[in-house]
C-alpha cells in the first residue's frame, strides 16, 4: 500500500517533560518512514521551531509549525501555521496565553483563539479536546455547538482530529467524530499524536511523566500512558488503523500542502533609534565615532582613521547604524549611573565600538581583525556583549524595558537541559530512589554529561571496581537499577525547563510577540522569549548581551572605597598597564583574588610565562583555555618563550600572523588569518570556518570547508603534513579559544585588579568580599591571603559593622552580610536604622536592628557583642532571654538573673563557629590547631616549600580550598591546600586517585605525602599517599 | 523529695527510697528476628511493616547497614542499595508475643513490671523495692533480670537500677557495663557526665544548649531553673528536673498486666473439646469484668495436657473487642485446628494485649462512635466465621492493569472511624468505559482459533469452543517495564450463543486468556 501521509500532531521534548524524543530523532524517523511532512505541535510553545526548521531543511522534510494550545477550560486544540499571518497570530496567541499565567503554564480564552484564527488551521485536538470530551460524555448536542463555534472561527480551516492509539475509547470516539463530521460537513483528518519517535522511547516518556508529576513510576498509575502507541508509525500501519477512514489519511497531505510558511520568511528589524533632525542614524553615529576617536586616539593616526572610516562604511552598507546607536545608548546610560561597564567578545575588534566607548581596548593598536566581528559575506548581524558591574545590571535591563517598551524587548531564554547529575537525580527518583541515594550517587560519579555519566555507570556494573561502586550507594546489579543506566543515557540533553539567559536581550521594531512568543519569567518584572541564543543567531535576530561581571563590581566598589578612605581618584582608563611592580606580583603567581589568572592552572603558568607587558597578559588569558590545551599549544609556546625551542612557522607566509605568539596560534583571529593567507579564504569564509568548527558543528559543512582549506594550503605550497597539523590546531581552538579582542578586554581587567591588589589591598579585599559569590576562592581564603600581605581585619561587631565590609583605619571590618542568615533584604533597613542612631546596648540592638532571633544568636556566637562587653557565650545566654518567644506576664518584674558561668569558646570552637556561621575567620586558620601534631609528624609548611629541594619526598597538610579534575587533564586531579603560611599545589596521578578516592573527594583537611617538583619556579607535589587530618 | 534516700513520711515512718530498674534489649526488632530464625545472622536483612513498595525500613541487621541500607528507606530504595537484602515483616502479634514473654520473664523477678513505649521498644521498667529478701542486693537482682531475659532467647541484654526512671533508662543506654547500679541518691552525679542527647529536648533547644558550651546533662543541670524556664519553657524545665535527678516520673504499677489471667484446674481430665468451651466462657467473663471496658486485642488460651505438653490457642480480633461471643467464636475456631496429644488437666486464659482504659471524662466531649464500634464487632464476627485471611478491605487504585485496580487492605483499617469505607483513590482516568463486570482472578487460559488474523472462536476452562459473532478491539495496555512488564491486547467478544467475553492476548508470552465476562 502506498498511501501518502503527513503527521500533523507531534510533540518533541520541547513539550517539556511530555515529549520523549529530540527533534532530530523525530525528523529522522519521519524521513525514514516516508512522511510527506511533519508538524511540530509542542504544548503551548514554539521553543523548538528554529531547530525544527533547521533540521528539516537539512533533511529535506517539509516542516509545519504549530502548537497544541491549552484553553482556559483546560481543553486542548491543535493549531497549524499556514502563512506569515498565521505565524504572528500564533505567537501572539501563545504570548497572551502564557502572560496570563505563572511560569510554566498557559491558558488561552476561546475569544483569543478566535481572534487570532487568520492564517491558522485548527484541529479538534486529542481526547482532551473540547469536542472529544463532549462526545465521550455522550453530549452530542454540546459537541455540535462547540464544533459550530470552531467552524465559525476558523471557517474552512477547521478539522475533526481522528486518533487511533489503541486506547479504551478510541474506536468509540472515532466513530462519534465521524458521525459529527458527516452531520456538520466538517472534514476529518487522521493524526498520530506522537510523543516520541519509536516504541522504545516509551520508557523515557514514562519517566518524564513521573518527573513532571513529582512522583515515581510505582505511584504514577494512570498518569502514565496506557501503552506505547504514541510513536511515529509506518504509513502501512496508519492506513490499517484508519482503514475505515481513508479520506482522513489522504487529507493530511492536503493540509500539509496548505501550510506553506517557512521561518525564512520571518521579518525582523531592530527598532529605529531616534536622532535629532536633520541627522540620520548614520550621520549621528558617524559624528559620535569621530568625536570618540579624538578622545581615544591622541593623536589620531592615519591608520586608525582609515580603520574607522572602513568600519563606518561597512556599518552603513549593512544598515547597522541604528543597532550601534542602541548599544551606545545603553552604555551611555550605565556610565551616567556610575555603573562600570565594558564590551567583551568580538565587539572589541571594532574601532568604532572603541570610539563609542562600548569597548576598552584599541583594536588598531593591537592589530585586531574587524571581520571577526562583522563580515559582509556573512548574512548575520554582529553580537555585542557588554559586561556590567553585576550588582547593578538589573538597572540596565530595566532601562532597556523602559526605553523600548515591554512589547518590543525581552530576555532571551535558555533551555535548562539534563546533564549528568540532574539526569541521575530525576531518573533515580522516578525509579523510586530516595533523595539521599541519588545525591550520594551523583556525588560519587565524575562525569558531567548525562551520556558520559551513563557510560561511567556502565563501567561500574560488574567491573569489580568495588571502591566507587560501594560509594555509589546503589547496587547496579539489582533489577530496577539496570534501567537507570539506559535512561540516564537517553535523557541526555533533554530540555527540562525554561530559564533566562545570563544577559541576552532582544529588541524589535514590531511588537516582539509577533515574532516569537513571550512568557513570564520566574523573576518578577522579567519576561522571556521562547528562543535561545542559537535560535536567534540562526534566524538572524540581533541579541545584545547585557552580562553581569563580578570583577566590575569589585573594581567599582574598590575605587569608591579608595576615594572615601584615601582621598584618591583612580581612573582605570589611565592606568597605563606598565607598572613593573604589578608584573612582579603576577610573575610570582601572587594572584589570589585577581580576575581570570587566579586559578591553579593559571598560577602554574605565570612563573613560566613571566608576563612583563600588557600583551603578555592577553596571551596569558587566552593560553589556559580548553582550545590551546587540546591543541597542545601551551607547552610549545612556553618553551619558545623561555628560549628552549626555536620559533618556527608552519610556512614562511604565516610568519606575520603568528609572529606575536611565537609561531603558535592562540587566538581565533589568527585561525581566520591563517585560513585567509594559507588557503586563500575570504574573511567571510574564514569566519564560516570558525563557526563550522564551533560547538555545534555540522559534519557535512565541516567536511566541505576542511577539504577546501586543505586544498587551498596545498595550492599555496604548504605540504600535506603541515597542512594537516595546521588544520588540527585550528579545529582545537576554534570553539574553545578566545578571540584576541576578548582576551585583550579581559586582560585590562586583569591588570586593573592586580594594580588594586598591589597598591590598595585592603580596599580591594573589602570590595571583593562584598561582591561574593564570585571568583575562584572562598572569602576565608581571600582573607588569609590578604592577612599574609599585611592587611588587618576586624571581626563582625554589632556596634561597628555595616551590612557590607568597610574600612576602619585601614583595616577591613567584616560586615553583617557574613552572619549566616542575614540576607540582602536587610541591607537597606539595617543601614537606615544605623544612620538614625548608633546602637547603645545589646537590648537596643535586639530591638532596632531587624535581625531575627536566629541571626542574633549567630551574631552573638561570632563575638558580635564583644563591643558591649559580652563574650560569645554570655552574649548568647543573654540573647536567648531577650528573644524568648513568650517572656510571660511577669517578665517585667522578674528579679535579676543569677550569674551563669559558661565555658569560654576554645580556639577550636571559635574556628568552628566562625567557619560555620560566617564562612571565614579573622582570627586563625584551621591548621594552627594541628601545628604541634604536624610538627611532630615532620609536615612541611607551605611557605617552606620554596626552600625544599626538587625531587625530595615531602609531607604537607592543609585545608582543601580547590579540587579540580579537568576533562582535558587525562585523569589527573589537582588539589590546592592552604595552611596558615600559604598555599600548595598537589598533583594526583589517576592510579593514586583511585586508591584514595573517598578521601580526596570528601576530606576537608588532608595530609599528603609526595615528591616535590620544582620546574621553572613552579612548585607542585606529586602525591603518593593521603591521610585524613582530624 | 524523690531521689533523696530514706525520707521520713508524714507519720514519721521511714519511706523506702524510690528505685526503678530498667531492662533493655538493644535493637529489639532485629534481635527478635534473629531469635526466631538464627540463620538470619548470616544474611543482610531489614524489617519493614510490609513488603509493599512504599513500606519503609524500620530496623536493620548489621550486614544490611554495611551494605548501605538505611532506616527510613522504602523497600524499593533498600533493594536498590542491596539487591540481596531480605525483607522481613513482623508477623502479626510477633512483637507483642515476644514482649509478653519478656514481661512474663521479668515478672518472675518483680511483680511490678511496665513496658516502655510500644511492644517493639525492648525496654521495660521494674519496681525493685522490697525484693532484696527474694533476690539479694541490687546487683543480684539485675543478674536475675538478665538471666530471665536470656532464657527467653535474647542474647544481648542490659539492665540497670537507679533512683529515678530517667537515670535507670540513661544507665541501660549509656552504662559502661551491661549491668549498672546507680547508688541511691547519686543519680545526679551519675547523670552529670552523660550526653545532653539523652534528655527529652527538641533538636533546636539541644542545639542552643550546645552553642552555650553545654555538652553534658550535668552542665545543663547546673543552670538556674528560673533561667531555664525563661529560655526553654515547660519542656526545658521538665528536662532540667530529670537532669538534676529529680522526677515524679515514678513507675506506674501495672499489676493488671500480670493479673489479666484466669486459670481453671480441672478435677477431671477432659478429652472432649466441646467441654472446654463453657470453662473458657467462665474465664473470659471474669476477665472482661476486670478489664472494665478495655477492648481485647490478643488473647491466649493455654491448655496443660496430661502428658505435660502445653497447647496454645490465640484469639486476635481485627479490632479491639469486648464481645464475649466473638472472642469465644474465634477461640473455638482456633481450638478446632489444634491437636491434643492427651486430655486437658488445666486451662488458663490470658489477655496479652488490650486497649488502654477509657477515661469517661474524656468521652464527654468526644463524638459518639457507635457505628465504628458496631463495625468492629461485625468484623470480629466475620473473621471468626470465615477466618482472618478471608476478610479484607477492598480499595481502588489508579492502574492500567485491570486486576491491579482493586487492592485488599487489612480489614482492621476499615474499623478506624477516620477511614470510612470507600474513601480510597477512585483511580482510572475520566471518560474510561466500564470494561467488565466480572473479572476472573487469575485470568483463565484460552485456546483461540484465528482466521485471517481475526478471532474466529475460542474455548477456556474445558468448555466447548465458542464461535465469535462480533469482536471489538484491540485495546492495548502495556506498562510495568521497570518491574513486572505486561503487554496485552484486549478484545470484547460477542459469541454466537449471546455470551459477552473479555479476552486478551499476552503479547510477551503470546498466549490468550479470558479475563472476564459481561453479565
Amino acid at each position: 500500500m502506498n498511501a501518502a501521509y503527513a503527521e500533523l500532531h507531534c510533540h518533541s521534548n520541547f513539550s517539556f517533560l511530555e515529549g520523549a524524543s529530540h527533534i532530530e530523532s523525530l525528523v529522522e524517523r519521519a524521513v525514514r518512514l516516508g512522511y510527506r511532512a511533519l508538524a511540530l505541535t509542542d504544548r503551548d510553545g514554539l521553543y523548538g521551531a528554529a531547530a525544527f526548521h533547521r533540521i528539516c531543511s537539512e533533511s529535506g522534510l517539509k516542516p509545519i509549525h504549530g502548537a497544541e494550545v491549552t484553553l482556559t477550560s483546560g481543553h486542548h486544540v491543535t493549531l497549524l501555521v499556514k502563512n506569515g499571518r498565521g505565524w504572528s497570530n500564533l505567537t501572539r496567541l501563545l504570548t497572551a496565553a502564557r502572560m496570563r499565567c505563572r511560569k510554566g503554564s498557559a491558558a488561552a480564552t476561546f475569544e483569543e483563539l478566535a481572534g487570532h484564527a487568520e492564517g491558522l488551521i485548527a484541529l479538534s485536538g486529542c481526547s482532551r479536546g473540547e469536542i472529544p470530551q463532549a462526545l465521550l460524555r455522550g453530549d452530542e448536542a454540546l459537541a455540535e455547538a462547540i464544533a459550530e463555534r470552531y467552524r465559525s472561527a476558523f471557517g474552512g480551516g477547521f478539522y475533526l482530529e481522528l486518533q487511533s492509539l489503541l486506547g479504551a475509547a478510541d474506536e468509540l470516539l472515532m466513530a462519534r467524530l465521524e458521525w459529527l463530521g458527516r452531520r456538520l460537513k466538517i472534514p476529518r483528518v487522521a493524526t498520530g499524536n506522537a510523543h516520541f519517535a519509536a516504541p522504545d522511547d516509551r520508557r523515557l516518556q514514562d519517566v518524564l511523566t513521573a518527573i513532571a508529576h513529582k512522583t515515581d513510576l510505582d505511584r504514577a498509575g494512570t498518569l502514565l500512558h496506557a501503552n506505547d502507541d504514541r510513536f511515529l508509525k509506518p504509513i502501512e500501519e496508519i492506513a490499517h488503523r484508519f482503514r475505515r477512514f481513508p479520506e482522513a489519511v489522504a487529507r493530511t497531505v492536503r493540509i500539509a500542502e496548505r501550510c506553506a510558511f517557512s521561518l525564512d520568511e520571518l521579518s525582523y528589524r531592530f527598532p529605529a533609534f531616534f536622532v535629532p533632525p536633520p541627522d540620520t542614524p548614520f550621520s549621528y553615529l558617524h559624528r559620535l565615532a569621530q568625536d570618540g576617536a579624538r578622545i581615544r586616539y591622541r593623536p589620531l593616526s592615519p591608520r586608525a582613521a582609515r580603520q574607522i572610516a572602513y568600519e563606518l562604511d561597512v556599518i552603513e552598507r549593512l544598515d547597522l547604524a541604528g543597532y550601534f546607536l542602541i548599544v551606545w545608548d545603553i552604555v551611555r546610560f550605565a556610565r551616567e549611573q556610575g555603573i562600570l561597564c565594558q564590551g567583551r567578545g568580538s565587539a572589541a575588534n571594532s574601532a568604532v565600538c572603541y570610539c563609542l566607548g562600548i569597548t576598552s581596548v584599541d583594536p588598531v593598536g593591537l592589530d585586531l581583525l574587524f571581520e571577526r566581528f562583522i563580515s559582509e559575506e556573512r548574512k548575520e548581524t554582529p553580537d555585542i556583549d557588554i559586561d556590567f558591574a553585576h550588582r547593578d545590571r538589573e538597572k540596565v535591563i530595566q532601562y532597556v524595558y523602559d526605553r523600548y517598551g515591554r512589547d518590543h524587548a525581552g530576555m532571551v531564554c535558555e533551555f535548562i537541559s539534563y546533564r549528568g547529575r540532574s539526569a541521575v537525580r530525576d531518573v533515580g527518583k522516578a525509579l523510586g530512589l530516595s533523595l539521599a541515594q541519588v545525591e550520594q550517587a551523583t556525588e560519587t560519579l565524575e562525569a558531567r554529561r548525562a551520556g558520559a555519566m551513563a557510560e561511567e555507570l556502565r563501567s561500574l556494573t560488574g567491573s569489580g571496581r568495588l571502591g566507587p561502586a560501594r560509594e555509589l550507594g546503589l547496587d547496579l546489579e539489582g533489577p530496577r537499577m539496570r534501567h537507570l543506566v539506559g535512561l540516564v543515557d537517553a535523557i541526555d540533553r533533554f530540555p527540562r525547563h525554561l530559564s533566562i539567559h545570563v544577559g541576552g536581550m532582544v529588541i524589535t521594531e514590531r511588537p516582539l510577540s509577533e515574532v516569537v512568543p513571550i512568557e513570564n519569567a520566574a523573576m518578577a518584572g522579567r519576561s522571556v522569549i521562547q528562543w535561545d541564543k542559537d535560535d536567534l543567531a540562526q534566524l538572524g535576530i540581533i541579541k545584545i548581551d547585557l552580562l553581569g561581571l563580578g570583577m566590575l563590581t569589585v573594581l567599582q566598589d574598590a575605587l569608591a572605597l579608595i576615594r572615601e578612605h584615601e582621598g584618591r581618584e583612580i581612573d582605570l582608563a589611565q592606568l597605563g598597564c606598565d607598572d613593573p611592580a604589578v608584573y612582579d606580583m603576577i610573575c610570582a603567581a601572587d594572584t589570589v583574588g585577581l580576575f581570570q589568572i587566579e586559578s591553579r592552572a593559571q598560577m602554574n603558568i605565570l612563573p613560566r610565562l613571566e608576563p612583563r607587558c600588557f600583551y603578555d597578559l592577553v596571551v596569558e588569558v587566552a593560553l589556559i583555555r580548553p582550545g590551546p590545551i587540546q591543541g597542545e599549544m601551551v607547552h610549545p609556546y612556553l618553551r619558545r618563550r623561555a628560549g628552549k625551542e626555536p620559533v618556527t612557522y608552519p610556512h614562511p607566509s604565516l610568519e606575520p600572523i603568528l609572529k606575536r605568539t611565537l609561531g603558535v596560534p592562540l587566538f581565533q583571529e589568527q585561525g581566520m588569518k591563517l585560513a585567509i593567507t594559507a588557503a586563500g579564504f575570504s574573511a567571510g569564509e574564514a569566519d564560516e570556518l570558525r563557526r563550522a568548527m564551533g560547538h555545534k558543528r555540522s559534519q557535512e559543512r565541516m567536511d566541505r570547508l576542511a577539504k577546501r582549506l586543505l586544498e587551498g594550503m596545498l595550492n599555496n605550497g604548504i605540504d600535506a603534513d603541515t597542512a594537516a597539523r595546521i588544520f588540527k590546531q585550528l579545529a582545537a581552538f576554534a570553539s574553545y579559544g578566545f578571540p584576541e579582542s576578548h582576551a585583550a578586554s579581559f586582560a585590562l581587567l586583569v591588570y586593573a585588579s592586580a594594580y588594586l591588589k598591589k597598591y590598595h589591598h585592603a580596599s580591594f579585599t573589602a570590595a571583593t568580599l562584598n561582591a561574593q559569590p564570585m571568583g575562584f576562592y572562598s572569602p576565608a581564603t581571600l582573607i588569609n591571603d590578604a592577612k599574609r600581605h599585611g592587611v588587618k581585619f576586624r571581626p563582625i561587631d554589632a556596634r561597628h559593622s555595616h551590612y557590607d565590609c568597610t574600612l576602619e583605619d585601614g583595616a577591613v571590618r567584616i560586615g553583617l552580610r557574613y552572619v549566616r542568615g542575614v540576607g540582602e533584604q536587610l541591607r537597606e533597613p539595617f543601614e537606615r536604622t544605623r544612620r538614625q542612631a548608633p546602637f547603645q546596648s545589646p537590648e537596643d540592638f535586639v530591638h532596632r536592628s531587624g535581625l531575627s532571633k536566629a541571626m542574633l544568636e549567630n551574631l552573638a556566637l561570632l563575638g558580635g557583642f564583644r563591643g558591649f562587653g559580652l563574650e560569645p557565650r554570655p552574649a548568647l545566654w543573654k540573647l536567648q532571654a531577650l528573644t524568648a518567644s513568650s517572656p510571660g506576664p511577669l517578665a517585667a518584674v522578674r528579679p535579676k538573673e543569677p550569674d551563669v558561668k559558661l565555658p569560654p569558646l576554645t580556639e577550636a570552637e571559635t574556628l568552628e563557629v566562625e567557619y560555620g556561621l560566617s564562612g571565614l575567620s579573622t582570627t586563625s586558620q584551621p591548621l594552627c590547631l594541628f601545628r604541634n601534631f604536624l610538627d611532630q609528624k615532620q609536615v612541611t609548611r607551605a611557605r617552606d616549600l620554596t626552600r625544599a629541594r626538587h625531587g625530595r619526598p615531602v609531607r604537607i597538610a592543609g585545608l582543601v580550598i580547590c579540587r579540580q579534575r579537568p576533562p582535558t587533564a587525562k585523569g589527573f586531579t589537582f588539589l590546592t591546600l592552604e595552611d596558615e603560611t600559604g598555599t600548595a599545589n598537589v598533583v594526583i596521578r589517576p592510579d593514586v586517585y583511585e586508591q584514595h578516592r573517598p578521601l580526596i573527594r570528601n576530606a576537608p583537611l588532608i595530609v599528603v605525602d609526595g615528591r616535590l617538583e620544582k620546574v621553572d619556579g613552579v612548585i607542585n607535589l606529586q602525591a603518593t599517599h593521603f591521610y585524613r587530618l582530624r | 523529695m524523690p531521689g533523696n534516700s530514706n525520707t521520713s513520711g508524714t507519720n514519721g515512718s521511714v519511706v523506702p527510697p524510690a528505685r526503678t530498674a530498667c531492662a533493655f534489649i538493644p535493637r529489639f526488632p532485629v534481635a527478635l528476628q534473629i531469635r526466631d530464625d538464627p540463620s538470619l545472622e548470616q544474611v543482610p536483612f531489614a524489617v519493614a511493616p510490609g513488603q509493599a513498595r512504599r513500606d519503609r525500613v524500620t530496623a536493620l541487621s548489621n550486614r544490611a547497614r554495611a551494605a548501605g541500607v538505611k532506616i527510613g528507606m522504602t523497600t524499593v530504595q533498600a533493594l536498590s542499595a542491596c539487591s540481596e537484602l531480605r525483607l522481613l515483616s513482623p508477623r502479626p502479634g510477633q512483637a507483642e508475643r515476644a514482649a509478653l514473654e519478656l514481661l512474663e520473664a521479668l515478672q518472675t523477678v518483680s511483680p511490678a513490671v511496665e513496658p516502655a513505649g510500644d511492644a517493639g521498644s525492648g525496654l521495660f521498667y521494674l519496681d525493685p523495692r522490697g525484693l532484696s529478701r527474694v533476690h539479694g542486693d541490687e546487683p543480684r537482682l539485675l543478674s536475675r533480670v538478665v538471666d530471665a531475659l536470656k532464657e527467653v532467647g535474647f542474647r544481648q541484654v542490659r539492665a540497670a537500677v537507679a533512683g529515678t526512671r530517667f537515670a535507670a533508662f540513661a544507665a541501660v543506654i549509656c552504662g559502661e557495663r551491661n549491668l549498672t547500679v546507680v547508688p541511691d541518691g547519686e543519680q545526679r552525679e551519675f547523670l552529670a557526665p552523660l550526653p545532653l542527647e539523652l534528655l527529652p529536648l527538641s533538636a533546636s533547644d539541644r542545639e542552643r544548649l550546645h552553642a552555650l558550651g553545654l555538652k553534658t546533662i550535668g552542665d545543663f543541670a547546673a543552670l538556674p531553673a528560673p533561667s531555664v524556664e525563661v529560655r526553654y519553657g515547660a519542656a526545658g524545665i521538665h528536662a532540667h528536673r530529670l537532669a538534676r535527678g529529680l522526677s515524679s516520673d515514678l513507675l506506674t504499677r501495672m499489676p493488671e498486666t500480670e493479673l489479666f489471667e484466669e486459670t481453671f484446674e480441672l478435677e477431671l481430665r477432659v478429652a472432649d473439646r466441646l467441654l472446654l468451651m463453657p470453662i473458657l466462657e467462665t474465664l473470659l467473663g471474669r476477665l472482661l469484668l476486670r478489664l472494665d471496658g478495655r477492648g481485647i486485642l490478643l488473647m491466649v488460651a493455654e491448655f496443660l495436657l496430661d502428658d505435660d505438653q502445653v497447647v496454645e490457642a490465640a484469639a486476635e480480633p481485627a479490632a479491639p473487642c469486648t464481645d464475649p461471643r466473638t472472642l469465644l467464636t474465634l477461640l473455638a475456631l482456633e481450638i478446632d485446628r489444634l491437636r491434643f496429644s492427651a486430655p486437658v488437666v488445666e486451662t488458663s486464659l490470658r489477655v496479652v494485649s488490650a486497649t488502654p482504659k477509657t477515661r469517661e471524662q474524656g468521652r464527654l466531649f468526644a463524638r459518639r462512635q457507635r457505628d465504628a464500634d458496631r463495625m468492629r464487632r461485625t468484623l470480629a464476627r466475620l473473621q471468626a466465621l470465615f477466618g482472618k485471611q478471608a476478610l479484607s478491605h477492598p480499595g481502588l487504585r489508579a492502574s492500567h492493569r485491570p486486576e491491579a485496580r482493586t487492592v485488599e487492605d487489612p480489614a482492621a483499617c476499615v474499623a478506624s472511624p477516620s477511614a470510612p469505607y470507600g474513601s480510597g483513590n477512585s483511580g482510572g482516568s475520566g471518560g474510561e468505559l466500564v470494561t467488565s463486570l466480572r473479572l476472573f482472578d487469575p485470568p483463565r487460559a484460552a485456546r483461540v482459533r484465528l482466521e485471517s488474523g481475526r478471532i474466529h472462536s475460542f474455548s477456556f476452562s474445558g468448555q466447548e469452543s465458542l464461535r465469535v459473532r462480533l469482536r471489538f478491539g484491540p485495546r492495548r495496555i502495556s506498562s510495568g517495564w521497570w518491574e513486572r512488564p505486561f503487554d496485552r491486547d484486549y478484545f470484547q467478544i460477542a459469541t454466537a450463543d449471546q455470551g459477552l467475553y473479555w479476552l486478551f492476548r499476552d503479547r510477551i508470552a503470546n498466549r490468550w486468556y479470558v479475563h472476564g465476562l459481561f453479565d
